[in-house]
């Protein structure tokens, strides 16, 4: 199971969705899709699912085309809708037919499905009264009935409620150990929460694929954090002074401060903070930015 | 199960939990017996209405037979009224599953454009076959019964002519209920069309040739004069192509994918 | 010409020849609104402008029944 990506263009009308993407997801893994509203996310996973038609470019699943390998594939709408007048159990049977499952099958696995998604004692409850929350769960039901090799979520949970979000982020996070999942989202926490893989996408284009680890590891920028009690502001401008300091970002009481050497000068900075009697808060050496502003910088940044 | 029986047999379920299986009979129920009814109290409300001062009324008009008046509620009440509700009760037919995101989702499954745009039209078709002929045999009994006999074979006939064009309804308002998104718009155009089409049908024999109407006039023709007109075969040819083209169109829209926005 | 008609029109009309040939007509009409009646009824709680669509269904002939069936058979949202 090896998903290829290559070349992928998409244009509606005069806008470029998809912007020659290109990547490979191999089996197992768990990659996000991360870009902010309306960088070609949902158009990439759509022309994965085979439901939008690509300009350019192909997928292939295990080499070959994706729209004969339909039956390996799971996939979940943005906002999963069903038809109003069937029940879960039926939905579910519907959907599972199409993809060529038996009756005995489905009989047999839809209840423990519905445990699953924790949607036990809905089976008989027509899918039009159900919240966002319950339709998302039965769209996930939907996607892992027919046991694909390959799931795809397109914001499996952007529009859930913080309990609805949670319950869903801990399926995916189950789901993940059996299959290869791609989800997209926006929201970069999600992401970090339960995947390795991170694939930045801007405008259209791939701006960045790396792990969590790559992530902090290339912007861990020789730098101290520091965080100090009120009323000491001007020992900032003595820091500014200090021969071993390059640049010093202040925010009130807390600063990023950059030195030359950071294995020897960062004590020679705590021993001059010492001296001084500053009221340290907090002094903390590592990476200058969290992995939301490394995300704010690729996706916002130049 | 392949999935053509497996989206057909939805279809069916659909039409059974929305009620179409009980409303539609009975609407066609009462669309086939009004123009029986109102051609035969049509006289004594004339004769009523226009009191002393005395319309005459033509002894020749009250003396239709029963076939005549089946021919009549073709083109008064099924072409009419009929079409409207053909239209109303199949322009969501397409649209209501590109609304709900069920398209896709059905094509994200391994589902071939052509077995869910098939089990579409046919099980449609099927179902208002049935509706409609439950309507020819409501009209059919009250013209037995206030006018005249209408012989087995003509009734069969003609029903099956006009099934033709029906079945030109389906796949043209499956058509149109796949390119266009909004519901009104799909009622108004589907039944513009289908209006226009009988009404220029009417009008001329030559645009009657070309219009996938020239069956349902058939039909008409046969009840109103015992045979059908001799252009059958060709106006047979004409609806089979309208027919391939509309549900031709349907399915490149699908399989292009045309449908999303 | 006579405009209007009193009791002694009405009686004119014969009842016992019409009534066999209309009440089906009727009977029919007054199914549709009932099938119409009975689903609205069973589903109020779940739907919006009930009482709209009782009126619709049974103020505006033969029409009103199919509008409901075509229009307002949508379930409100669980929240």
């Amino acid at each position: 199971m090896r998903l290829e990506i290559s070349d992928i263009t998409k244009t509606f009308k005069t806008k470029k969705a998809v912007n020659q993407f290109s990547m490979t997801i191999e089996k197992g893994e768990c990659v996000g899709l991360i870009g902010p509203n309306g960088a070609g996310k949902s158009t990439l996973i759509q022309i994965i699912a085979d439901i939008l038609e690509a300009d350019q470019g192909e997928i292939r699943l295990d080499g070959k085309p994706i729209a004969t390998m339909k039956r390996e594939i799971g996939y979940l709408p943005q906002y999963p809708n069903f038809y109003q007048w069937m029940t879960a159990a039926e939905t579910l049977f519907f959907m599972g037919e199409l993809s060529g499952l038996t009756k005995h099958e489905l009989k047999r696995d839809i209840p423990d499905i519905l445990t699953r998604v924790g949607l036990a004692g809905e089976e008989d409850s027509k899918v039009g009264t159900f919240s966002g929350g319950m339709k998302q769960r039965l769209g996930i039901a939907q996607a892992l009935l027919h046991k694909p090799s390959f799931v795809l979520m397109d914001e499996p949970v952007s529009a859930l409620d913080p309990i609805g979000r949670r319950e869903v982020l801990n399926l995916i996070q189950a789901i993940k150990e059996e299959t290869t999942v791609l989800f997209s989202t926006h929201i970069l926490n999600d992401a970090e929460e339960i995947c390795e893989r991170f694939v930045v996408i801007k405008s259209g284009e791939k701006i960045e694929d790396t792990t969590k680890n790559g992530l902090l590891n290339r912007n861990r920028d020789v730098a101290i954090q520091m965080m100090i009690g009120t009323g000491n502001n001007s020992w900032w401008e003595h820091v500014k002074q200090l021969p071993y300091v390059q640049k010093v970002n202040v925010f009130g009481n807390k600063a990023q401060i950059y030195v030359n050497n950071i294995e020897l000068d960062k004590n020679k900075l705590l021993g001059e903070a010492l001296q001084h009697h500053i009221d340290i808060r907090n002094f903390e050496v590592g990476g200058t930015e969290t992995i939301e502003e490394i995300f704010l910088d690729l996706v916002v940044g130049v | 199960m392949n999935t053509f029986s497996v989206l057909a047999k939805k279809e069916l379920s659909q039409t059974i939990r929305e009620f179409k299986i009980i409303w539609l009979p009975l609407v066609f129920m009462l669309i086939g017996a009004t123009q029986p009814i109102m051609m035969y109290y049509l006289p004594s409300i004339l004769k009523m209405l226009g009191g002393l001062d005395g319309i005459t009324i033509d002894p020749s008009m009250t003396q239709v037979s029963g076939a005549e008046v089946m021919a009549s509620t073709i083109d008064a009440q099924f072409n009419q009224l009929g079409t409207i509700i053909l239209v109303v009760a199949l322009m969501g037919v397409i649209q209501s599953e590109k609304a709900n995101g069920m398209l896709s989702f059905i094509l994200t499954r391994p589902v071939s454009t052509l077995s869910f745009v098939w089990s579409k039209v046919v099980s449609q078709f099927v179902f208002l076959a049935l509706c409609l002929s439950v309507g020819f045999l409501t009209s059919y009994g009250y013209a037995a019964l206030l006018f005249s006999t209408v012989p087995w074979g003509e009734l069969l006939l003609s029903m099956l002519s006009y099934f033709v064009w029906l079945l030109f309804v389906v796949s043209f308002v499956v058509m149109v209920s796949t390119i266009f998104n909004g519901q009104g718009i799909i009622a108004l155009i589907g039944i513009a069309f289908l209006f226009f089409c009988t009404v220029t049908a009417g009008l001329h024999p030559i645009l009657a040739m070309f219009s996938p109407a020239g069956m349902s006039l058939q039909s008409v023709y046969l009840l109103s004069t015992g045979t059908f007109d001799p252009k059958i075969g060709w106006n047979l040819l004409v609806s089979v192509l309208w027919i391939g083209v509309t549900i031709g169109v349907t399915y490149f829209w699908i399989a292009k994918k045309k449908f999303q926005k | 010409m006579q405009l209007h008609y009193g009791w002694d029109d009405f009686n004119d009309i014969d009842w016992m020849t019409i009534i066999p040939i209309l009440l089906p007509f009727v009977l029919i009409a007054g199914l549709l609104i009932l099938f119409a009646l009975i689903d609205l009824y069973r589903n109020r709680h779940r739907r919006e402008n009930v009482l709209m669509w009782t009126l619709i269904i049974i103020f505006i002939n033969t029409i009103g029944p199919i509008l409901y069936f075509i229009l307002g058979r949508k379930d409100r949202r669980r929240t």
